[in-house]
């Protein structure tokens, strides 16, 4: 496992030998318990087995407490630890790259609770693997003919369980996809309810196809549930012919120790029945780690350096000039790219106003991504005041923007903002008829479950905040009413403009294209002269 | 205790689960208890005959009668566990779907008030995580009742030897039981505090994924958020050390617990009770004997608590579901026309909320004919939606009256009107497969999806679209496909164009609009282009709620 740093290795190893101790002592106190029992008359033996016997207890519960808990917090710190370099690494990752992993969240959190929640289960498997030996060990002592039986009747177990393995798997990665389309079409309809409210004939076909898909989830769970419930009762039945087969056996041994030997066999098949149950758990926790694994590797794999960059220091806050030249940017395989944006020629002064229009997949989001230094450019470089900005001045040049996205995440908490004035956020939500609405309090907005045009104001009232030099905005009126929308053209971009900043907006409104400066049109990735081009 | 209701609830829906269980079996209550009562025998068989097999003298062979007393014991066991868990399994899983079932046709008989008040997110959850919590348990049910059954059978087995060890045991096996409860319900407590940790950590986390792209454009921001999240990070990693360290002694001394007790009656009873036992021997084997089932049942209990609690909250959603539904499953009703719609004071009164009056929309006083264009603008949160689902009957008016053709329909309109409309709402949800259609021209279909300039994104094949992963005015525009498709006399639209580029924004004014009139439909639109209103007949304006002509 590369689950811990080799620093930490030394410690497992001796959490795990204390649990090994516990473990053996078991074995040792049951050995104890009868000794001290079966000599009832010298008082010697019972008094010095019993004396033993509390020692191994309190010695066994310290051994297998602290010992467990050394295992469990080396675990916690090396999961916590790659969180933490996980989280740094995806914080450093560049944004095309980071677009493009999958499952992101889900790998991030789902894999590392669950290496978790298995931890206390894989630690007591250990240790009843172990009690197992210990019993072994002692049965060797008491009668190894008996002994050889009991392994007979455990090997026979195992190779029981191990051929059941494939079969197991292959019904439960069944049931999984069985429960996925079930889920997905229980979610149409119950997201989509008010549409189906209007066509009932659609809800009653989707109804049917969800019902049919529940029957699956049964037809398919009734398969593999089946070796969950099966692998205890074929487990108990082994077990009850390990007894057949040690008749023969017991009628050998001597009397004396006869039911010493019943008693670890009855106690040992505890450990099994636990052991048979859990038997999944290493390759549970096996395939997590390989999935956070893989994960990792594919983030590192995405490091930029804008990051350590970004601790040179204090953000630019002036400008004259930017410039692209020749920049260009291809989706997909660089041999044949799906779609380009580019060679863009483009030059931005400050205070300027910048109107960017284009049908959709024209590449106006792309071009917003290039210009702000989201994305590095294929081929072609970004100049700032007659400068090229080489990738590791990056960092510092995308801090000159301010954005509103179209998919704009809204942060509850306040972060890196300067809010030292409430009274300045109040106003500004009154501003944007967010009064009532949204409050601030503590340093964090609340509530953000808002509607489309809601959430932009908001993101327009942090963007304020953030007070930067260019304000890039993607479709910030679509979703407002006229009067906002007139607002935001006849008032707050001159504002904007006056107050010295420079603001590229992407826009439909061809209405207000004469409050630009300039108007910059995309046709399939490519700027176009605005003089031919329809608005 | 703060807690001890809800795990008396839970008992009980475990109970409830179990009836459900064996009356959907079919087999009487009886037969059950024989069936289990014989599972538990077979152990106390092999305990038997294992027990007696310590007397025999050492040159007596092996005894036939403890192979066949043990033959018998595997037969018993194999046949009916096996049988008892494949039963349970079968019926637990037909109870859990009927549930489910019962739920989702609760669901669909619901009004749009009734079921926003109920969430989504409750109904999602019940059908979807709590009854794939709930199916596996077949296996632990039968096990923890087995072993009860052994633990308890195990125990009168002792008492035909010793009333008096018996009772020493059962005592013993009891206050075990009671201890481990106690500690489990600390845990309890202790779990909640990790969840809530946990849940803080989760948040910049969420942040990072989620807002990216603004994180990387402001690194102050960027800071504070890994600042945010090293310190909830760091806080759950102290309370999960505090945690373990109680968790691990709780659960090392659990697990002792029962070799404590073991040597408490070895060592403690002879010396209490010099006659109560004849042979020590025997007893410590019975108890080492029971130590599988009574760990089996300390196991089991606290899953199957958790297993009551999943049931109830699924029982307890479906009778308030059905509570809420219509009696009747709504049916699609013959296509019908119209020749005037009309709203007369029609008004909708939001519920209040802590003591402040609820939002109230309306009197709406409104007419529709076809080949009409009416358009509905005013301010976010003027009412304009609320109009919308009055409209389309999909909320119930709280005043006024609403006619068709001259006659006054029933306060909930019902599908006969609401048959009436093809709405696009400003949240779809777009389906793979045209539900209820299934008998459209491909062609037809196809040659929509060209107009919508969909082609390369979207095909039609064998009944369903490719893919419904598009942009968000691809998503409208694929919606307004299967809008057209329905061929209903009235069309609604929320906002369609907001999301569309020019060109088709243009489209829809210019060219969509105008072949519906063309083809007698009524549309009515929500709309903030106002340069696009001359496209429209009649235009109403919401202020506040109330409904202002234009």
């Amino acid at each position: 496992m590369a689950l811990f740093p080799a620093a930490a290795r030394r410690k497992v190893r001796r959490a795990l030998l204390m649990l090994a101790c516990s473990a053996l002592l078991m074995a040792g106190q049951l050995a104890l318990l009868n000794r001290a029992v079966l000599h009832p008359d010298v008082a010697t033996v019972r008094i010095g087995a019993t004396l033993a016997l509390v020692a191994a207890l309190v010695a066994a519960f310290f051994l297998r407490w602290r010992g467990a808990l050394r295992v469990m917090n080396e675990v916690e710190s090396a999961l916590f630890e790659r969180r933490r370099r996980m989280f740094a690494e995806l914080r450093a990752a560049e944004l095309r790259a980071f677009e493009r992993i999958d499952e992101l969240r889900a790998g991030f959190t789902r894999d590392i609770d669950e290496l978790e929640a298995l931890m206390p289960v894989l630690i007591d498997w250990v240790v009843y693997a172990l009690m197992l030996v210990g019993f072994g060990l002692y049965l060797v002592v008491l009668t190894p003919k008996g002994a050889a039986v009991w392994v007979a009747t455990l090997a026979l177990l195992g190779w029981r369980l191990h051929r059941e393995r494939g079969e197991a798997r292959r019904s439960g990665a069944d049931l999984g996809r069985a429960w996925s389309r079930r889920r997905r079409l229980v979610e149409q309809l119950v997201r989509g309810f008010a549409q189906l409210k209007m066509d009932p004939a659609a809800g009653a076909a989707l109804r049917v196809e969800a019902a049919e898909a529940g029957d699956a989830v049964d037809e398919v769970g009734g398969r593999h549930y089946r070796a969950m419930y099966q692998a205890p009762v074929m487990a108990t039945t082994i077990y009850f012919l390990g007894f057949m087969l040690f008749e023969p056996v017991s009628a050998s041994i001597e009397p004396k120790i006869r039911f010493e030997v019943v008693t670890v066999l009855f106690l040992s098949f505890a450990s099994v029945l636990y052991l048979t149950r859990e038997r999944h758990s290493f390759a549970a926790a096996e395939a997590a780690l390989a999935r956070l694994d893989r994960l990792e590797a594919t983030i590192t794999g995405l490091a930029s350096p804008l990051v350590e960059a970004a601790d040179a220091g204090p953000a630019r806050v002036d400008f004259d000039r930017i410039e692209l030249r020749g920049v260009a940017f291809s989706y997909g395989d660089p041999e044949a790219p799906t779609f380009t944006v580019g060679p863009i020629d483009l030059s931005l002064g400050r205070g300027e106003v910048v109107f960017i229009t284009g049908s959709n997949g024209s590449g106006k989001t792309t071009l917003m991504k290039l210009l702000t230094g989201l994305y590095p450019p294929d081929r072609g470089a970004l100049w700032l005041d007659g400068r090229r900005i080489s990738p590791s001045q990056r960092a510092r040049y995308v801090d000159l923007f301010t954005s509103v996205f179209m998919d704009h995440h809204l942060f509850g908490p306040a972060y890196g903002l300067d809010v030292a004035d409430p009274e300045r956020v109040e106003a500004l939500l009154l501003r944007f008829n967010l009064a009532g609405v949204v409050s601030f309090e503590g340093g964090s907005f609340a509530p953000l479950d808002l509607s489309t045009g809601q959430r932009k104001r908001l993101a327009m009232v942090v963007a304020l905040l953030e007070d930067r030099p260019i304000y890039v905005l993607d479709e910030w009126a679509a979703h407002q009413d006229p009067e906002l929308r007139r607002y935001f053209y006849t008032t707050l971009v001159p504002e904007l403009r006056a107050a010295g900043k420079t603001v590229v907006a992407i826009s439909h409104d061809a209405r207000f294209f004469h409050l630009a400066d300039r108007r910059l049109h995309l046709v399939d990735g490519r700027l176009v002269a605005t003089a031919e081009a329809t608005p | 205790m703060s807690d001890a209701r809800p795990i008396a609830d839970a008992r009980a829906s475990v109970v409830d689960l179990l009836a459900q269980v064996i009356a959907e079996d079919g087999r009487s209550r009886a037969t059950w208890l024989v069936e289990v009562a014989l599972v538990a025998v077979a152990n106390v068989l092999v305990l038997h005959s294992v027990a007696t097999g310590l007397d025999a003298s050492i040159d007596a062979g092996p005894s036939p009668r403890t192979f066949f007393t043990i033959g018998v014991a595997i037969a018993l066991n194999w046949s009916l566990q096996g049988g008892l868990a494949r039963r349970v399994q079968k019926a637990l899983s037909a109870t859990v779907s009927r549930t489910s079932e019962r739920l989702l046709d609760a669901t669909t008989r619901l009004d749009l008030e009734a079921f926003e008040a109920v969430g989504s997110a409750e109904i999602l959850g019940r059908v979807t995580e709590d009854a794939s919590r709930i199916l596996p348990s077949g296996a632990i049910v039968v096990q923890g009742v087995v072993a009860a059954a052994t633990v308890a059978l195990s125990t009168l087995y002792v008492a035909t030897s010793s009333v008096v060890a018996a009772a020493f045991a059962g005592a013993a096996l009891l206050g075990t039981a009671v201890l481990i409860d106690r500690s489990n319900r600390a845990v309890a407590e202790q779990i909640a505090r990790d969840r809530a940790a946990h849940r803080a950590m989760q948040e910049p986390i969420d942040d990072l994924l989620a807002g990216f792209k603004q994180l990387k454009q402001h690194s102050p921001r960027s800071e504070a958020v890994a600042a945010a999240f090293e310190r909830e990070a760091e806080a759950l990693r102290r309370s999960r050390e505090v945690y373990h360290a109680d968790f691990f002694a709780r659960d090392t001394w659990t697990r002792q617990l029962y070799m404590v007790l073991l040597a408490g009656v070895g060592l403690a009873l002879p010396a209490l009770m010099p006659d109560a036992f004849a042979d020590l021997g025997q007893l410590l084997v019975v108890i080492t004997f029971i130590f599988r089932p009574v760990m089996m049942v300390l196991m089991a209990a606290p899953l199957l608590v958790r297993l009551g609690a999943t049931w109830r909250r699924m029982t307890d959603l479906v009778a308030r579901l059905e509570g809420l539904a219509a009696a009747e499953p709504e049916v699609e009703p013959q296509p019908q026309g119209f020749t005037r719609l009309a709203l007369r004071d029609v008004c909708y009164r939001y519920p209040s909320q802590e003591g402040r009056p609820g939002f109230t929309v309306g009197p709406c006083d409104f007419e529709l004919a076809p080949g009409e264009i009416v358009f509905v603008t005013g301010a976010n949160g003027s009412g304009k939606s609320t109009f919308l689902e009055l409209l389309c009957g999909l909320y119930r008016r709280d005043g006024g009256e609403m006619l068709v053709d001259g006659i006054v329909v029933d306060h909930d309109p019902g599908p006969a009107w609401r048959c009436r409309f093809a709405v696009v709402f400003a949240e779809i949800t777009l389906f793979e497969r045209l539900y209820g259609r299934e008998d459209v021209d491909p062609a037809e279909v196809e040659a929509l999806l060209a107009d919508m300039e969909l082609s390369s994104k979207v095909r039609f094949e064998d009944g369903r679209f490719t893919t419904v992963e598009l942009s968000t005015g691809q998503r409208k525009r694929l919606a307004l496909v299967v809008a057209l498709l329905a061929d209903r006399p009235i069309y609604v639209f929320d906002e369609w164009a907001a999301d569309q580029d020019p060109h088709f924004r243009a489209a829809f004014y210019g060219r969509i609009l105008p072949a519906l009139r063309a083809r007698g439909k009524a549309v009515v639109a929500v709309t903030h282009d106002d340069d696009a209103f001359d496209a429209c007949d009649r235009r109403v304006h919401f202020v506040d709620g109330r409904m202002a002509p234009a």
